[in-house]
């Protein structure tokens, strides 16, 4: 009788699963319908008050740059009122990022923002969003699989225009070490090459190392510098691609006593910390974006698209859109002027 | 009364689950005295004790302290009133000095913070008021037993209490501790502070007490003078009248069938310990709690493996594993069933078949069938109550708990058993039931082997009796001819020569 | 006929599970949607598959908290197995022999050492994360490398088929020989004295330190088997797989009716602690509520499943007791009547 019970219990589950999947097998009917339908999908006419879901997934509410992007989403979508956006918390976890998607799709929403964790573990719930007719839109952090815009700032101009504006500081040939990304990285974070191909074709700079690091933190900057330091006596360049190594290596170039060396340090992205430190003369400057521009422009993207009816799964997968937004030579120069107009929360620090 | 009582209790009486264990206690204890209690296991001592330090509420009966009429519902009542325990497991933190032990919890505070100099100044005081051999920065880890036992009084004391109780204190203390701590507490009683004292060793009783009760069957039954008082006089108000003999059984023993124990020894416990146990007897092994009985069972069934010596089944060695001692045929209801006995959570079924998988299971795959008939049988077989087996057993009464246990090695009929303390919190009649089943199992041709403290059923229940003492054996008492009081006072060392067949 | 308690415990979670699936069924749109009970039951069986597994060991009164840490490490060996183009049955048969040999370590260590299985867990789950990370694919430079796996084979497990994945009909069959072994066999009897008390199982002749060891393995070999799926399913691993595993598995497996400290539960209450933690993250979400309520929802249903578990006991406690208050009277009176007969 006990064991009967048992069963039945475990029957019930299963069955409660499979009615409901009965009950909505319609719906799974009409799924495939809309599969072939979808390209000629009607347009989502936003311009005329048509209602729009969207959702923005960033690695975890923590991520640095995320209130500053959502503001610049917000800002696009300041005057339509039908059009939604909810944020997702995945606390820095690809599996909760795939399960996320999954909710976004089970919520029906028409366009997915995503900072993705990892490049290849969202790759094939991505492609179950587009298929299910989603515009997915991935920002700075990409993934290798099929979806429909990329939005980031650039990087190999970015690098290029570094080493434009600091070869006139410095003589030629100077002793330059690039604190680069990770190997698997330098694909999509070009700074380094676009630095290294500046320096190739002018000469300014005599490349000593380009040194790959997996971890982008200050603490991780301090020990790349430090080693680098004392590998390389005479370096006068520190190109650092990211702006915690930067402000990193300031430190540790501090910690050496070399601060009256003259060795001169450039970062990337323009955070508050790197503003500050611009500001304070601890390094020299920094390719700097504003990450609000980066959200109204995947925001402006997203709604050009959906007006459009275009995702890159409607047009068979072949369309990818990678939209490259340009960056500033920010240095003592400008900095002030850059901290009055930035979207970023500048109050811990008196401007 | 020309001596001033400290403590009087007048007509205590309390019941577990309706039945009493305390009838009318009435207890005087003089002031500047030390007061002996005894009585069997099971005689009420702890009780009345527990009821006196507040951990039980008595149903009945009021309690005075100095002539003041006190109501005591807890600890904290008892230490107001000036009653403070001494418990054999010491309650010291090792790693605290003598002062702050004895101000753990109430510590003198001065601008927040503990004043050390003024604890440790009160603490020098007691131990120059009563001499004791104490420091009182000595870290409490690095001191002997005695002196911790001091240090535990100290921290009494320094509670004003004027009533001690010391319950089995020389358990853990060697002869010169035992000595040093008699000498304190002479002292004790010179500076006028009472103390109650628990003991089963006569000597003892004799070396420092002023005044002896004894209690039986809950029930205090005679305060005698402990100085001039014969041994057997005690012994014999302890056991109250020999009770009647339910039949001698004639053990029809097996000398082919033997269990022997040879030179076998554990530690500071047991000392070349050697004797046999035959099939088709009932052999019972007196002696105090903590004289090494439940060890030496141990090491027969296999639980306790680091022993020296060698045990040997029929000339065969015994295995120092359970697993294949039962295959072999053992079984063995321990001392404390909660801990070491049965499964609370598990049905009565699983605790009555967990031993026989061997026998019930195929491939490691259990046959309901033959499992549930097992245990059903069992239950019938040894009139397990309620008989519903699917019945977790902590919600069973001790003695239908021991029945289950039981039944787990009967059903699957042991050919070795060894039973400790079988019938520990049990009722008469279950008792008996027991028995019954015992000498079943005996006149089938099994070896059991039974420890117990419970005198009656040691001289009533076992066909021979050996008596441990002192980690080996003192006595042995042959065909029925051990008396509970000769039992007794071989248990406490005060028997005749070693060795001597009664 | 009276139903035990142990079935009584699984048709409140059941019940449970009814209840809140008809609210989120009634206020959001989305809930009853096929997609998402498709999803709803992908995410179910992952923590499922590590509950089977969890579940032995905490009935057999121990905790495993290293499960998070025995994903990463299996799932990063499925990950490379899978890219140098092995069989999927050999990729799956070498993470599950990796993942029993990690949780016979667990269990070696505990019952060799005498080690508190908590702490010791934590640490080992440590120890395997480090693993991950020494197995993981990198670069030549050193840093760590992410790999597509693009072998068919494999990946044929992070797929569905009629709707079901794969991992869910792995979860099921796993949960039901688990339960069969744990209900039905001389070694999940074993298993649950040895979580009753240790010592009486001793004495009853059980082999206490093996059956301990036997679980933990078990438990490690689950792991593998979740991962592999999982694995599959995203078609790479990473060093942050598993991670946060080690205690939703115990939290779902102590919703589901299995006690922490042993000798209560089986794997059927585990599957249904699964389903209903799944749920319950799965339904808030659709609220659009902050992330913080979520986590504060959450903490609360496992906090009211261990209260009510109490409460249960409290309840079964007095029940029980007016049972065998009963039956303390009625042998009192029969003692009487035969006093009385005999006189």
């Amino acid at each position: 009788m006990k064991k009967f019970r048992k069963i039945l219990a475990l029957v019930l589950v299963t069955l409660l699963a499979v009615a409901l999947m009965a009950g909505c097998s319609n719906d799974g009917g009409s799924s495939a319908d809309t599969k072939t339908a979808a390209k000629t999908k009607p347009v989502i006419d936003i311009n005329n008050g048509a209602a729009c879901k969207m959702a923005y997934i960033p690695m975890g509410a923590g991520q640095e740059d995320f209130p500053v992007i959502l503001k610049g989403m917000q800002e696009a979508i300041a005057l339509y009122p039908n059009i939604t956006l909810d944020t997702y918390d995945a606390g820095f976890n690809p599996s909760n990022q795939i399960n996320l998607l999954n909710e976004c799709i089970t919520q029906g929403v028409n366009v997915i923002f995503i900072n993705s964790m990892d490049a290849t573990a969202l790759n094939s719930t991505i492609a179950k969003a587009e298929e299910a007719g989603i515009v997915v839109i991935s920002i700075n952090n990409g993934c290798s699989g099929v979806h429909t815009a990329h939005i980031q700032n650039t990087t190999y101009d970015a690098g290029y225009k570094a080493a434009e504006y600091l070869s006139s500081k410095v003589g030629a040939g100077a002793k330059t070490v690039i604190l680069d990304v990770a190997a698997e990285l330098k694909p999509t974070c070009t700074m380094g090459q676009g630095f290294e191909d500046y320096a190739t074709k002018t000469g300014a700079f005599e490349i000593l190392e380009d040194y790959a690091q997996s971890i982008t933190s200050i603490e991780v900057g301090y020990q790349a510098a430090s080693e680098v330091l004392t590998k390389y006596k005479d370096v006068q360049v520190l190109y650092c691609v990211n702006d915690n190594t930067a402000i990193g290596a300031a430190q540790a170039v501090e910690a050496a006593g070399r601060q009256n060396d003259g060795i001169i340090i450039w970062g990337y992205s323009g955070t508050p910390a790197a503003l500050d430190a611009i500001a304070q003369g601890k390094i020299l400057g920094t390719s700097y974006s504003d990450p609000f521009y980066e959200g109204y422009a995947a925001m402006v993207t997203a709604m050009n698209y959906v007006q459009l009816g275009v995702s890159s799964h409607n047009m068979g997968n072949e369309f990818f859109a990678n939209v490259l937004l340009p960056t500033k030579n920010v240095t003592s120069e400008n900095v002030i002027e850059t901290i009055r107009g930035t979207h970023w929360d500048m109050s811990a620090y008196n401007y | 009364m020309s001596e001033e009582l400290i403590l009087r209790t007048e007509n205590i009486c309390k019941s577990f689950n309706g039945i009493q264990v305390l009838k009318n206690v009435n207890l005087e204890i003089r002031k500047g005295e030390i007061h002996a209690l005894m009585g069997e296991n099971g005689a009420g001592k702890s009780t009345i004790i527990k009821i006196i330090t507040g951990v039980y509420t008595k149903d009945d009966g009021e309690i005075y302290i100095d002539g003041q009429h006190v109501v005591i519902d807890n600890r904290h009542d008892a230490a107001e009133a000036g009653i403070s325990v001494i418990y054999q497991e010491l309650s010291l933190v090792p790693e605290l000095t003598v002062t702050e032990n004895i101000f753990l919890g109430h510590e003198i505070m001065k601008r927040g913070l503990p004043d050390k100099k003024e604890m440790r100044r009160q603490v020098q005081a007691l131990i120059d008021r009563y001499g004791f051999l104490l420091r009182p920065d000595e870290v409490v880890a690095t001191m002997g037993m005695a002196q911790r036992q001091m240090c535990e009084i100290l921290k009494a004391l320094s509670t004003e209490a004027k009533l001690l109780i010391m319950d089995e204190p020389t358990t853990s203390l060697s002869a010169s501790e035992t000595e040093q701590l008699f000498v304190t507490m002479e002292g004790l009683r010179e500076k006028g502070t009472s103390i109650l004292y628990i003991s089963h060793r006569l000597e003892e009783i004799y070396r420092v007490t002023d005044r002896l009760t004894i209690m039986r069957n809950g029930e205090v039954v005679g305060v005698v003078d402990s100085r001039t008082v014969q041994a057997d006089t005690v012994t014999a108000m302890m056991i109250g009248h020999e009770l009647e003999k339910t039949g001698v059984r004639v053990p029809n023993v097996n000398h082919d069938h033997c269990i022997e124990v040879k030179d076998l020894s554990l530690g500071n416990l047991l000392h070349n310990v050697s004797f046999k146990a035959y099939g088709g007897e009932i052999l019972g092994i007196g002696g105090l709690v903590g004289s090494g009985r439940t060890e030496l069972v141990s090491c027969i069934y296999g639980a306790v493996k680091n022993y020296k010596g060698s045990i040997t089944l029929d000339g065969k060695p015994v295995s120092r594993s359970v697993a294949k001692n039962i295959r072999a045929g053992f079984g063995m209801v321990p001392e404390d069933r909660r801990t070491e006995g049965f499964f609370p959570q598990l049905s009565i079924l699983r605790n009555i078949v967990i031993s026989s998988y061997d026998r019930l299971s195929s491939l490691g795959f259990v046959r309901a069938g033959a499992e549930s008939g097992h245990a059903e049988k069992a239950i019938a077989d040894y009139d397990v109550r309620p008989a519903m087996k699917k019945l977790p057993l902590q919600n069973l009464s001790g003695g239908n708990q021991q029945k289950v246990i039981l039944a787990r090695w009967l059903s699957r009929d042991v050919d070795v058993l060894i039973l400790d303390e079988p019938t520990v919190g049990v009722d008469v009649g279950v008792k008996a039931e027991l028995y019954v089943y015992m000498r079943r199992l005996a006149d089938k041709g099994a070896i059991i082997i039974m420890v117990s403290s419970d005198l009656a059923e040691l001289t009533e229940v076992s066909d021979r009796v050996l008596v441990l003492h002192g980690g080996t054996f003192f006595q042995e008492f042959r065909d029925h001819k051990a008396t509970q009081q000769a039992v007794l006072l071989a248990s406490s060392g005060v028997a005749a020569k070693e060795g001597e067949v009664l | 006929m009276k139903i035990s308690q142990k079935i009584t415990r699984k048709l409140i979670t059941l019940a449970l599970i009814v209840i809140l699936s008809a609210i989120f069924a009634a206020t959001t749109s989305s809930f009853l949607k096929l997609i998402n009970i498709q999803e709803i039951l992908r995410v179910a069986a992952y923590t499922g598959i590590i509950c089977v597994g969890v579940s032995f060991v905490l009935i057999s009164g121990g905790i495993d908290l290293s499960s998070g840490g025995i994903i990463c490490f299996t799932g990063i060996i499925c990950c490379r197995l899978a890219v140098l183009g092995l069989p999927w049955p050999l990729v799956v048969l070498a993470a599950v022999v990796v993942g029993a040999a990690c949780g016979f370590l667990n269990g070696w260590l505990i019952t060799r050492f005498y080690l508190n299985d908590f702490i010791t867990t934590l640490a080992t789950g440590f120890v395997f994360s480090g693993f991950g990370l020494l197995a993981i694919a990198k670069e030549p430079s050193g840093t760590v490398m992410s790999q597509t796996i693009r072998n068919r084979g494999f990946l044929m497990l992070g797929k569905h088929v009629g709707g079901f994945y794969y991992i869910v009909i792995a979860w099921v069959v796993l949960t039901l020989i688990a339960w069969f072994v744990q209900t039905r066999t001389r070694y999940g009897l074993h298993t649950c004295a040895t979580g009753s008390n240790a010592k009486s199982s001793e004495m009853s002749g059980v082999n206490v330190r093996r059956m301990k060891v036997m679980n933990f393995t078990i438990c490690g070999a689950c792991c593998a088997i979740g991962a592999a799926f999982t694995v599959a399913y995203q078609q790479t691993a990473y060093l942050s797989l598993g991670s946060g595993m080690g205690f939703d598995a115990v939290a779902a497996c102590v919703v589901g009716g299995v006690m922490l400290g042993g000798g209560k539960g089986d794997a059927i209450g585990a599957f249904l602690g699964a389903v209903f933690m799944t749920i319950v993250t799965n339904g808030m979400r659709k609220y659009g509520l902050d992330t913080s309520w979520q986590y504060v929802f959450e903490g609360a249903v496992i906090l009211i499943a261990i209260m009510s578990d109490a409460g249960f006991a409290v309840v079964s406690a007095r029940r029980l007791k007016a049972i065998s208050e009963k039956n303390a009277n009625e042998e009192a009176l029969m003692e009487a009547q035969k006093g009385g007969g005999a006189q």
